[in-house]
């Protein structure tokens, strides 16, 4: 009864958070928990550790997204392979993730890069459709990498260490973008793209623009790998160094500015942040009735094996991914499925790097992915040109899924495990 | 599905209360947002540098940032409700007139805006029996403990008439006629 209101409320567009409030609400009551206990829970967003971190690489990633500094890093990559057959369609590949990874996801990279880079590749002579779709994909590539908001929610929610996780995320990441990268060349030979000059003028040059920029990536890198910081630390140095970056030394943000980019990145920060609280709730609720459990059950008939349980869960979550915004969709779907997962013994570090590459590649999926409807207004192109350019790329993308999903040491290697 | 952050992306022409960026609202909200902003990059910052010089610790660092976190999420909420930028999955405004998915939309806001009463006395109670329970107890901040949670009723009480506001202007426009939506 409760979960067929509650999914009446999220289809007609009631806000998540109000949704997992009622669904808390009404749960805690039919089950004649005292309703403080909502309160109790929602007051645990005060407790968790590197939370944090959320609200400042939200800011941070709105304070890079506004000033110029992607068109800077752009440059820069575009001389250091712009030479390479595919050249460019592999640095858009690339400065996407970069962009994405440092402004978590969700269309700004498309809006940010893609007006500069889709007219780029099309003069450049690459055909509009292969354009078409690495710039809608590129939109949502660079989700394993930090400082992507998404790893350090699943972390929060899961609670599994995001360190580990950014670690984890290192080889499925590259994997995803050398197999992407090497499709790019393999069409710019095919196409017969011509290919730009290496040049160390220009090489300079552009890395004299963007040399305070240049070391944001290895800052992030270094905090969160070396082991040295804490995510939150990681986070604390990295906003203060971008800040007096943007701010002082190339003055793209002015310093009046930095209210309006703190209450737009803290519209995003209290929209993920409000349904964690809602969420928390109502984990706490579906625990004590022991729905895991019972889902377990339910499905433990039909699916037997590790992997059929893991080919079940890629269904699943694509489909999840190309209908529900990330953020939700960790707050909602991670709490249920991470007990099923345990059962059939799946690392809970190997399921967040599924989870969060199935959401990627949700991101640009049809009918409903995110990124594509983003991407017909920002290029101006009917959804369904859209649809079929993005169709190759997706093929990469689930190659790349399934060596994510069905060989775990990709994952779990490098924390040796 | 709605993104939560690309403006353009979404609904761009979609009237909000106003169109009027500086408006006192949001120009006081984008000071509040910057002095949380500012507050958690120092309640960071200082326990790394004192790290390094090995001063002493500054014991109220981690909480204060940890309760920013929990005004950030309420507050932040209450502009994303202006903004109408709340994460949603919205199955139906998608296929329907621009004025029936307004007046969906007020409806919604209504329905959350209700969920949201319903938190406000819960929480007022919460913090009445933290006061009874935690006395005068202080906490790392310098304030009594039961300050802290208070944010939590004051916060939905917010969210509540923001989303009443909201639902009301939704539904004005919704009543009014596309010839007057442009003419403004």
């Amino acid at each position: 009864m409760s979960q067929a209101i509650a999914l009446i409320l999220a289809l007609i567009g009631v806000p998540l958070f109000a949704v997992m409030a009622q669904s808390a609400l009404f749960g805690h009551w039919s089950e004649e928990i005292d309703l403080q206990a909502v309160i109790i829970s929602f007051y645990s967003l005060a407790e968790l550790e590197f939370l944090d971190s959320l609200p400042l690489f939200a800011f941070s990633g709105y304070l890079l997204a506004r000033s110029n500094a992607p068109q800077r890093l752009l440059r820069v990559s575009n001389v250091l392979v712009g030479w390479l057959p595919g050249g460019l369609a592999i640095v858009t590949i690339w400065v996407c993730t970069l962009v994405t990874a440092l402004t978590g996801a969700s269309g700004v990279t498309i809006i940010a890069l893609g007006g500069l880079l889709f007219p780029a590749l099309l003069k450049s002579g690459y055909p509009e459709r292969f354009s078409l779709g690495v710039t809608t994909t590129g939109g949502s590539l660079g989700l394993l990498f930090p400082p992507s908001l998404p790893v350090i929610l699943f972390g929060v929610v899961s609670e599994t260490p995001i360190e580990d996780l950014f670690v984890a995320g290192i080889l499925p990441g590259l994997l995803i973008l050398t197999l992407l990268s090497g499709y790019a060349a393999f069409q710019g030979g095919r196409q017969n793209v011509p290919r730009a000059l290496f040049s160390w003028r220009e090489l300079v040059s552009a890395g004299r623009g963007a040399i305070w920029e240049l070391p944001i990536p290895i800052l992030i890198a270094l905090g969160v790998y070396s082991g040295k910081f804490t995510v939150s630390e990681a986070a604390v140095i990295v906003t203060t160094y971008l800040l007096f970056v943007e701010v002082v030394i190339y003055r793209d943000i002015q310093l009046r500015q930095i209210g309006s980019v703190a209450r737009e990145s803290m519209v995003l920060a209290g929209g993920i942040l409000i349904i964690l609280g809602m969420t928390m709730a109502v984990t706490n609720y579906i625990i004590t009735v022991d729905l895991p459990q019972r889902l377990f059950e339910w499905i433990q008939p039909y699916i037997t094996s590790k992997y059929a349980f893991l080919l079940a869960l890629n269904l699943f979550l694509l489909l999840v991914g190309c209908m529900i915004d990330i953020y939700a969709a960790i707050a909602l779907v991670v709490p249920l499925i991470l007990p099923i997962a345990a059962e059939y013994e799946v690392d809970s570090v190997h399921l967040g790097i599924i989870f969060l590459a199935n959401m990627g590649i949700g991101y640009a999926t049809p009918p409903v992915g995110l990124n594509l409807f983003i991407a017909s207004v920002r290029f101006k192109q009917p959804i369904l040109k859209i649809y079929w350019s993005c169709i190759p790329f997706l093929m990469v993308l689930l190659l790349a899924l399934a060596a994510i999903t069905y060989f775990p040491p990709l994952s779990l290697w490098l924390l040796s495990r | 599905m709605r993104e939560p952050e690309t403006g353009s992306a979404g609904d761009p022409d979609s009237p909000v209360e106003s169109h009027d960026s500086r408006s006192s609202i949001v120009r006081a909200e984008e000071i509040l947002f910057g002095v949380i902003v500012c507050a958690l990059l120092v309640a960071g910052l200082l326990p790394i540098v004192s790290r390094a010089l090995e001063w002493t610790a500054f014991n109220w660092a981690s909480p204060l940032s940890k309760q920013l976190v929990l005004w950030i999420a309420l507050l932040g909420a209450g502009a994303a409700t202006r903004d109408r930028k709340h994460i949603t999955i919205d199955a139906v405004g998608q296929f329907v007139p621009e004025r029936m998915k307004l007046a969906l939309r007020s409806l919604t806001q209504c329905i959350a805006a209700t969920i949201c009463g319903i938190l406000v006395p819960v929480s007022i109670q919460y913090v009445i029996g933290e006061a009874e329970y935690a006395g005068d107890s202080i906490s790392p901040l310098g304030i009594p403990a039961w300050w802290l949670p208070a944010i939590i009723p004051a916060g939905f009480t917010l969210l509540t008439i923001r989303l009443l506001v909201a639902a009301g202007f939704d539904a004005k426009m919704a009543w009014t006629s596309p010839q007057e939506i442009k003419r403004r």
